[in-house]
């Protein structure tokens, strides 16, 4: 093996050599700093594969003395991981500033070598001294390395910087003079094994100082002023190596001092880094500079690595663990933190803003796109990248401890995270849309104004902002690494189904081949999707496979529209294929960390989506917002429920655990001795709720409910019933529904709506539904108390949130001018009704809900597609602007009409079917007051219901659209698919009743039997099939007589009608369709005052008015930044002393 | 005979039955609120005149396929609303399809018509049949609330919805009746049935001054004949399904006869004594005390039964 002594001669070598080369020609120079790093990497990467194959640690010997003679430096598992992917961040960064280390003096190569290899050294080094003289070497190499950059700004930052790193090494001198007089060496594993440092004040006190030095480099809240300046005044390759590069050289510093550390004082260390990480974030919500924001992330990041190191100590992490957790936030933020600053580089200060309205973006290539996309969803910690299994096994390991406030703390932080980042994506991704829309304006039908003009391609400071193909190059590459980590890390999880996987690979495999005609991608897309179905749906039964039929049966119907889109379609196939595949993944998902792996890439990719239509900005951040909130409650909620069951219910399915054994050994090829003991949660979802295995039907009992912890099992159900109720946009939580369902391009809409929507329901029923009635089956036993018996009557509540949902998402519908708000308001209120349903917890309740979910697939595609070619061919969304479209668009005409009538649950379409089973049941369960509040809504959906057909389709035709056309035949096919689907239910309610009865009898006593064709049940019957006869002979009877009796009536031409003396006019004043309801606004507007959007935006601004104060801490002034770090030093010194 | 030829042929003849006894009423009502306001009237066949009329128009104008649709729609909303309704307790003839649903399709499939009504009157582009669909569905929404809580207290207090069982729970004398047994349920679904009705003070609808008719402005010659015949099956339609639930249905066609009268001169009595309301206020009308009303109908059957 290479001695890493190599990385020192080679490093310290070329320092010399550089201005002698330089003189021969600059490529040679920069040849040789490329090779050098690459050296570096070839060195840590040798030895990483090295002693992965199981070789023990080495300790080199400097002087070949033992230490404490000597110097000594450790190359083991951690060291080689840390130093391989900070040389590879490091080269890659080399190439990020190519062109500007060419055109600099040469100092700029010497000095950036020299900072690599002064990271490595503090990495390598167990020498408390040695440690200095490498901080001391990064520290000034990186003074002088920003120095070189002539703006006031840079240098200004550049000097504070100096000064807190001065005051930092200030601090770790005197420590180390303080350590070597207590414990007689300064050699790590010396101190360590020895024991005595803390014998006595002085010890802590030395060893403080020590420890308070790393801290202030690490750059806590608040004493972290000086580090935001240099994030964002320096150029963002420097940027980035400060952040990824040196931050990894502190943190492996911090993690090496730890175990000197006693575990008393481990808390406060934990404390302090969620501290930062949290008002890190939260004040970087305010900003929109893309630096400042990615300078507050680094600093949040690093105190979370920090924590998550602190933890493991405190607790007891394993290697594996360790690896996943404390590895995988730090890997993640090296790698996606040093790619994201390249990113604001190649965007430039304009890019940057939040308002750019001439960004480089549009210029950009999709692939460049894409691995800012990647790095954003990986820093934002969702899947499959290395943050989300770190945050999962994080979660897991503080809610089993108890540790609520620290869970809070990095939770809320991340969130705020999220926000910030995603707000910075979408930007940008909407101003590259409005760009590329006004370059190919004349092919594009629609003529809806673009949200930001288009650039003027405007002049870009050359040294800062070009997307040279290098620059792009380092950052695709730099996605990929991340990627290829996150790929490990989902082997490692164990538990996990790597069937899982296929929405990725799916996404993967159809992005790689992007440069296909959009039809040909559409054509696989369906391909994969059907493929799926057939080898997915055989294997599931019960819920799963009713689930798994709607979501990838229906998903597939429903992207068949999509090849009505023109032209290639960049990244919209992956995107919708790994929503419909994610979708398919959450229905067969077997332990909780399945779920939420799926759950979070359902969101990611419908975010995505939601972020490919033309206006939304703010609608796909709402509901981004949403989502990973919604998701961070379900992961604390599964944890919990994990917390709280019993041991037995954490049994692994077989299949699950042959999947994941068979990951684990491939890995094992190449690590030995590798032992996943500790990593897994190990919460198998049919476990948890007590069905369909051995376990889980000795545990609905009492006897086996032993060691069940009642409180925490009712705090699962809590945070898993919010978390899902978020996703199904209950009252309440509904703001980011319109606009995410309304602003999303159209097809997609219908596949968001009519699709998606489902998974919230699906997850109420198994996690609020069954684990409800688990609660219930437990509070019999001895354990009966008021927390379970609190749990077993969350349903009702949750039935309670779901019936105002209904009626509040009704009124809403019936006052918007916008029909796909409308619609998007519509699912609002029917989902609603199906939560109701679920909440019911009878027989009856479940298969209304369930029946209803097939209804709501079938029509709301229909209504959804129907629109979808209407704002197509019309280019508006307002409905007043349309009318009179039956004429030109008959075939989406009955689309629509078959769609509300199946809606609104007039006989006999099946709708009526769902209204019958939902009133007898709510009047069976008892709950009249709710069945009558029911009834209200059902009503209030005529209203909207007629607006929308009426001004869409009927009354006047709109002189400027008397040339258009039907929809696109793509559009039209899945809609005649939905129409069948629907006529075949209402004719033989069985076909769909009888399966769904069956899976709910497993659950529920049925209280409703068929004889023959009817339905009855204790209150009444229902005969659908012979409504349908019936209703075809009222109708057709009639229709004769008429056609006998009036076979040719005069077709008259639009104004010929009776009008009182007056001429109509103009189509546009003869049509009445503005402000449709308003005597209805009149009398009941009150309703749908915007109360929870005022309350939303109300929290928004109150967490946005913190973060402005805390903001004010950074005030720009070198000597005021100086006092914060003395201050925080001398309080954190108290903090600590008081806990020992 | 075939069972099913037999059942058809008896719906036949109770829906001739009802259509004859519908053109009757409204002529009944009509010469009635004549004599009320001091003028002599239609004659009680006018019905018949109209329709008869209206089938030999010489000219007859379409605005589309939908348009043409619409009134075939309200018919069958009408006749099928009465074919789900047993219009005779214990009366094989009159028992219509009652077989195929209880009273929640009966209360749905109401709208069938009026749905397919408002969309054929849209299709005319006039603006009034418009602004009158809006207006009724705004009222609709509103009076509907009381008469579901009625009904649901019915289901509370017969625990059945079917509406066989609800008359065969109310036989044995009057006091049997729901007017009796919970007259909080009866007073909201009567008052609800003055909306649906849409008589003043709910006749805003159609309001003959402001917006001639309303919904079906522009329809005339054979679509307004058939039109005019729902109305009077559609009317007798609500009347015996309102009877049922709340008067004890009837087992003779004579007591069918006298109890829907009776039940429609509450409309009619009201209808004369009330100027108009606005949509608005008529809205917040159902909303308030017919609601609260309901409300102690259903509080009353829990309670009670």
């Amino acid at each position: 093996m290479l001695s890493p002594l190599y990385l020192f001669a080679v490093a310290l070598g070329l320092a010399f050599l550089f201005g002698l080369f330089d003189r021969i020609g600059r490529a040679i120079s920069m040849t040789l700093l490329y090779a050098a790093l690459a050296f570096f990497v070839l060195i840590s990467g040798s030895w990483l594969v090295h002693l992965l194959g199981g070789a023990a640690p080495v300790l080199i010997q400097t002087a070949g003395f033992p230490p404490p003679f000597a110097i000594a430096l450790r190359m083991g598992v951690e060291e080689a991981l840390v130093t391989l992917f900070a040389n590879v961040v490091a080269l890659l960064g080399a190439v990020y500033l190519g062109r500007r280390l060419k055109s600099g003096p040469v100092t700029g190569i010497v000095l950036y070598l020299l900072v690599v290899m002064g990271v490595n050294g503090m990495v390598l080094t167990r020498d408390l001294f040695n440690l200095f003289v490498f901080i001391e070497i990064t520290s000034i190499s990186t003074y002088a390395v920003l120095g070189m950059q002539r703006s006031g700004a840079s240098l200004a930052s550049g000097f504070k910087y100096l000064m807190a790193g001065g005051i930092a090494s200030t601090l770790f001198l005197i420590g180390v003079i303080y350590i070597y007089r207590v414990s007689g060496t300064l050699y790590l594993d010396g101190i360590i094994q020895s024991g005595t440092l803390f014998a006595g004040g002085v010890g802590f006190l030395a060893f403080f100082l020590l420890l308070a030095s790393i801290l202030v480099e690490l750059k806590p809240f608040p004493a972290n002023g000086w580090a935001l300046d240099v994030y964002q005044s320096g150029h963002t390759g420097l940027a980035a190596l400060i952040a990824a590069v040196n931050s990894a050289g502190f943190l492996f510093a911090f993690y090496k001092l730890l175990p000197v550390l006693p575990e008393a004082a481990l808390p406060t260390l934990v404390g302090l880094g969620l501290f930062t990480f949290f008002f890190a974030n939260l004040i970087g919500l305010r900003h929109t500079d893309a630096r400042r924001i990615l300078g507050f992330s680094s600093v949040a990041q690093v105190g979370l690595v920090a924590a998550a190191a602190a933890f493991g100590r405190l607790t007891g992490f394993g290697a594996v663990v360790t690896f996943v957790v404390v590895g995988g936030l730090f890997l993640n933020h090296l790698v996606a933190k040093a790619g994201l600053f390249w990113t604001a580089g190649i965007l430039g200060p304009k890019g940057s803003q939040a308002s750019a309205a001439d960004s480089p973006a549009a210029k950009l290539p999709a692939p460049f796109i894409a691995a800012f996309g990647l790095l954003i969803v990986a820093l934002v910690g969702l899947p499959p990248f290395p943050g989300f299994w770190a945050k999962w096994q994080l979660v897991v390991r503080l809610v089993s401890g108890g540790n609520w406030v620290w869970l809070g703390m990095l939770l809320s932080g991340s969130l705020f995270e999220a926000i910030y980042l995603l707000r910075w994506f979408g930007t940008t991704v909407a101003v590259r849309r409005a760009a590329s829309a006004a370059a190919d304006a004349e092919e594009v039908t629609r003529t809806v104004p673009a949200f930001v003009p288009a650039p003027k391609g405007v002049e870009l400071d050359e040294a800062e902002s070009e997307g040279s193909p290098a620059k792009c190059g380092a950052l695709i590459l730099g996605a990929i690494l991340l990627s290829a980590t996150g790929a490990v890390m989902t082997l490692l999880s164990g538990e996990f189904a790597l069937v899982q996987m296929l929405p990725v690979a799916a996404a993967v495999a159809l992005f790689v081949l992007d440069l296909l005609p959009g039809k040909l991608k559409g054509v696989l897309s369906l391909a994969i999707i059907a493929a799926a179905a057939y080898l997915i749906v055989p294997s599931l039964s019960g819920l799963r496979w009713f689930f798994e039929l709607i979501f990838l049966v229906g998903g597939g119907v429903i992207l068949i529209s999509s090849l009505s889109r023109k032209g290639r379609q960049v990244g919209y196939y992956p995107l919708a294929t790994m929503l419909v595949l994610s979708l398919g993944s959450i229905a067969a998902a077997v332990t909780a960390l399945d779920f939420i792996f799926a759950w979070e890439l359902m969101a990611v990719s419908s975010y995505l989506l939601v972020l490919r239509g033309d206006r939304t900005g703010k609608p796909s951040l709402r509901y981004a917002a949403f989502s990973i909130g919604g998701a961070f409650l379900l992961m604390t909620g599964f944890a919990a429920a994990a917390a709280a069951l019993p041991a037995a219910v954490r049994e692994i399915p077989a299949i699950v655990a042959a999947a994941g054994g068979q990951a684990v050994a491939w890995l094992s090829s190449f690590v030995s001795g590798l032992s996943l003991s500790g990593l897994t949660a190990g919460i198998s979802i049919d476990g948890l709720l007590g069905i369909g295995n051995a376990a889980g039907s000795a545990l609905s009992g009492a006897a086996a409910s032993a060691g069940a912890a009642p409180g925490l099992v009712l705090a699962a159900m809590i945070l898993l019933a919010l978390g899902f109720l978020m996703k199904a946009g209950a009252i309440g939580v509904h703001v980011w529904l319109p606009g995410a369902y309304g602003e999303a391009e159209d097809d997609a809409s219908a596949l968001i709506s009519s699709v998606m929507s489902k998974a919230a329901l699906f997850a109420i029923m198994l996690f609020v539904g069954l684990l409800g009635l688990r609660a219930a089956g437990v509070t019999g036993g001895p354990l009966a108390n008021g927390a379970l018996s609190a749990a077993a009557s969350l349903p009702e509540i949750v039935a309670w949130v779901g019936i105002l949902t209904a009626l509040f998402g009704a009124m809403m519908a019936v006052f918007q001018e916008d029909v796909k708000y409308l619609m998007a308001y519509s699912s609002m209120s029917q989902i609603g009704y199906m939560i109701a349903g679920v909440g019911m917890m009878t027989h009856l309740g479940w298969t209304a809900s369930m029946f209803m979910a097939v209804n709501h697939l079938l029509y709301k595609g229909m209504l959804f597609l129907a629109i979808a070619g209407v704002i197509q061919r019309t280019g508006t969304r307002s409905m007043y602007r349309m009318g009179g479209l039956i004429k030109k668009m008959p075939i989406s005409y009955i689309s629509a009409l078959i769609g509300i009538i199946a809606l609104s649950g007039v006989p006999p379409l099946p709708g009526f079917g769902g209204k019958w089973l939902f009133y007898t049941a709510l009047l069976e369960k008892g709950w009249y007051l709710m069945a009558g509040v029911a009834f209200f809504t059902s009503t209030v959906a005529f209203l909207y219901l007629f607006r929308f057909i009426y001004t869409v389709f009927l009354g006047q035709l709109k002189t400027r659209f008397q040339q258009l056309k039907e929809a696109s035949v793509w559009l039209l096919i899945p809609q005649v698919l939905l129409i069948i689907g629907t006529i075949a239910i209402a004719a033989f309610p069985s076909i769909v009743l009888t399966p769904i009865m069956n899976i709910v009898s497993g659950f529920f006593p049925a209280t409703v039997r068929w004889e023959n064709y009817t339905v009855i049940s204790t209150l009444g019957y229902w005969n659908g099939s012979l409504v349908m006869l019936v209703t075809m002979g009222v109708f057709i009877t009639p229709l004769v007589w008429l056609l006998l009796v009036s076979r040719k009536p005069q077709v008259v031409k639009q104004f010929n009608m009776v009008y009182a003396g007056e001429r109509p006019d103009r189509p546009e004043t003869t049509h009445y369709a503005h402000n449709f309801f308003q005597p209805y606004s009149r009398a009941l507007g009150f309703l749908v005052k915007p109360v929870f959007v005022r309350f939303w935006n109300a929290v928004n601004e109150g967490v946005h008015s913190i973060a402005k104060a805390f903001d004010n801490l950074y005030s720009g002034n070198g000597q005021t930044y100086a006092l914060h770090i003395l201050l925080y030093v001398v309080i954190v010194y108290f903090i600590m002393r008081g806990s020992l | 005979m075939n069972p099913i030829v037999l059942q058809i042929l008896f719906a036949a003849i109770s829906l001739f039955v009802i259509l004859n006894w519908g053109l009757i009423l409204g002529g009944i009502t009509a010469r009635i609120q004549a004599r009320v306001q001091g003028r002599i009237g239609i004659p009680v066949w006018q019905g018949y005149i109209d329709i008869i009329k209206n089938y030999f128009q010489r000219t007859s104008i379409s605005h589309g396929i939908m348009f043409y649709l619409g009134p075939i729609f309200r018919v069958a909303g009408g006749v099928g609303t009465y074919m789900f309704i047993p219009a005779i307790f214990g009366s094989v003839l009159f028992s219509n399809f009652h077989f195929a649903g209880d009273v929640i399709l009966v209360m749905y499939f109401v709208f069938f018509g009026q749905l397919g009504m408002a969309l054929g009157a849209g299709e005319s582009g006039h603006p009034y049949s418009a602004i009158g669909v809006s207006r009724g569905l705004a009222q609709m929404t509103a009076f509907e609330v009381p008469f579901a809580l009625s009904v649901i207290a019915l289901a509370a207090q017969y625990h059945t919805l079917s509406i066989t069982d609800i008359v065969a729970a109310q036989q044995g004398g009057f006091v049997h009746w729901t007017l009796f047994t919970n007259p909080f349920a009866v007073i909201a679904g009567v008052i609800s049935l003055l909306g649906m009705n849409m008589h003043n003070p709910f006749s805003v609808v159609i309001a003959p001054q402001e917006i001639p008719i309303g919904p079906p402005t522009e329809y005339h010659s054979s679509f307004l004949a058939l039109l005019q015949t729902n109305r009077a099956i559609f009317n007798i339609a609500k009347l015996v399904l309102f009877m049922n639930l709340f008067f004890g249905g009837a087992t003779t066609i004579w007591g069918m006869l006298i109890k829907t009268f009776s039940l429609y001169m509450v409309t009619i009595f009201v209808g004369v004594s009330f100027p108009r309301f606005r949509v608005d206020q008529s809205i917040r009308f159902f909303l308030r005390v017919p609601t609260v009303i309901g409300l102690a109908a259903v509080v009353f059957a829990i309670l009670v039964f």
